[in-house]
């Protein structure tokens, strides 16, 4: 009768293989952990009037009427920006909603270079309210013309909701290229806006 | 009742004095192929790097000067895939002119080059992209934040599944007998899993409206040099935890080290290559990006040689049958 002597090497093997699951598993968990604090990182705002959450880190811009609200990620240039406007609904038109919708544009398209709007959405359920959903293009440039510099295309979203006699405006802008990662600061910031 | 002792390797009888790596016994012939070093292997990787990084300098050097518009001509389907091709290519051919003393299976590096490959399209890419969303909240977080997220997401997923590939195929084959091969199988893996990565990076950019070649050139090239680099360092992991005695914690601790390489990689290769966007026009930095892969992959190619040549020369010389 002859018994072999061999090294048992398969059985630990086994064992390796199980815990290298589990790190990587570990680390998934871990992964997953990071990437929800990193989309939930917030700062809230109160006026007294309004209060929402902005993304941290950006800055809070001095604002005009009709403008209640505007932060940036960077003081100047071309930047990512959330603004809320607040403005009244025209009270003689039929329909108030497409008549404010055409000033918009309006105003947009004269003081924003080749402003375009891409796709109206109305009826869009966000945050308990019924909204009407704007995207948008236009191009951002130096106004010096003696200035070196190349125009971008930037890409904007707006949320319409009107708030009695009043029509609520929430905005996002952002270079093209950024746009995707940024549209989720959108809802976020209608989701955290209370009055 | 008589005793032998079997070849771990072989699991033949060992005639004589067994030889040791730890407590492995091995047969003379078994233990001269686990030791030794594979001079191909890095001939074809120092080769594959320097040309590659030749080739990168020159294409986007010719792409900047004659700016072709592949749009136009409906060329950019292929030209993407060559590009994307390209840098596995030159790796897999410098390989085989360089192994030629005893060669491994061309269709078992063939074959972890597209398991790699389906890996990547698989499950890589869909968990990194899809399910983990990494391109929406990676690059705009904080750094503590952006690094992390790069060694925990990409840095693990990529470097798990070219372990995986690696380790439930080739690993159990009876070709699998040397160390080195596991820096052969998991740099070919880990290159099927870049040209996947660099056909997902062209078909972005194709989408996003402008086939810029030499910016693609540069990006592809960079991908396949640390993947690649990575690949290898975890090869070496798994070769010496088939071939050697390591403990339990060796491969794990293999696998966060290249995941955290990885990562840290991903992390810098970001730092220096996004471009500062003002009214101004953008920075292109994209050359950064190219020298810290090359860069990375040389470092890594040169220290897996010297450990892999000390282990060679640290075990004891047997002459062979």
């Amino acid at each position: 009768m002859v018994a072999d002597t061999r090294t048992k090497v398969q059985r630990r093997d086994r064992w390796v293989s199980w815990i290298v699951i589990v790190v990587f598993v570990v680390a998934l968990i871990l992964g997953w952990v990071v990437k929800t604090v990193a989309e939930n990182r917030y700062v809230a705002y109160s006026d007294g009037t309004i209060q929402v959450r902005y993304p941290e880190g950006w800055i809070l811009l001095d604002v005009e009427s009709p403008v209640i609200f505007q932060a940036a990620d960077k003081p100047t240039g071309v930047r990512t920006a959330l603004i809320i406007e607040q403005r009244p609904l025209p009270p003689s038109a039929a329909r108030p909603l497409s008549v404010l919708l055409q000033t918009l544009t309006m105003e947009r398209g004269s003081n924003w270079m080749a402003y375009r709007v891409l796709e109206i959405q109305e009826g869009v359920e966000i945050a308990g309210w019924t909204a009407t959903h704007v995207a948008f293009s236009y191009v951002e440039t130096n106004p010096n013309p003696f200035m070196e510099t190349v125009p971008v295309v930037m890409r904007g979203a707006d949320y319409l909701i009107p708030d009695g006699e009043q029509i609520l405006i929430f905005t996002v802008i952002a270079p093209e290229s950024e746009y995707d990662q940024v549209q989720r600061y959108l809802e976020d910031f209608v989701r955290s806006f209370q009055k | 009742m008589e005793q032998r002792i079997v070849c771990c390797v072989c699991e033949k009888p060992i005639e004589g004095e067994p030889l040791r790596i730890g407590n492995r016994l091995y047969c003379a012939d078994d233990y001269a192929k686990v030791t030794r070093n594979r001079r191909s292997l890095w001939w074809a990787s120092l080769l594959g790097i320097g040309v590659l990084v030749v080739f990168v300098v020159l294409a986007t050097l010719i792409f900047q000067a004659i700016y072709p518009q592949l749009e136009a001509s409906g060329a950019v389907p292929y030209v993407g895939v060559i590009i994307a091709l390209v840098p596995a290519l030159i790796w897999l051919a410098f390989f085989y002119l360089q192994d030629v003393r005893e060669p491994e299976p061309k269709a078992l590096v063939g074959g972890v080059f597209i398991l790699g490959a389906l890996v990547a399209q698989a499950v890589g890419i869909p968990l990194i992209q899809q399910v983990f969303q990494t391109p929406e909240w990676l690059s705009t977080s904080p750094v503590g934040l952006h690094l992390l997220g790069a060694i925990l997401v990409p840095g693990f997923i990529e470097m798990f599944l070219i372990y995986a590939a690696v380790r439930y195929t080739v690993y159990n084959a009876k070709e699998f007998d040397e160390r080195v091969d596991g820096v052969v199988y998991a740099t070919a893996t880990a290159l099927g899993y870049a040209t996947v990565m660099n056909i997902h990076l062209i078909q972005d950019v194709v989408q996003a409206g402008s086939m810029r070649p030499a910016p693609v050139v540069l990006g592809v090239a960079e991908n396949t040099m640390a993947i690649a680099a990575f690949g290898g360092i975890l090869g070496f992991f798994l070769g010496r935890c088939k071939f050697e005695d390591e403990p339990a914690w060796w491969m794990p601790v293999g696998l966060g080290l290249v995941a955290i390489l990885n990562g840290l990689y991903i992390f810098f290769l970001n730092l220096v290559t996004t471009p500062n966007l003002s009214l101004q026009g953008s920075t292109d930095n994209s050359w950064l990006g190219l020298i810290l892969g090359a860069v990375v992959a040389f470092l890594t190619f040169g220290v897996l040689y010297y450990l892999i040549r000390r282990l060679g020369r640290q075990a004891p010389q047997v002459s062979t049958s």
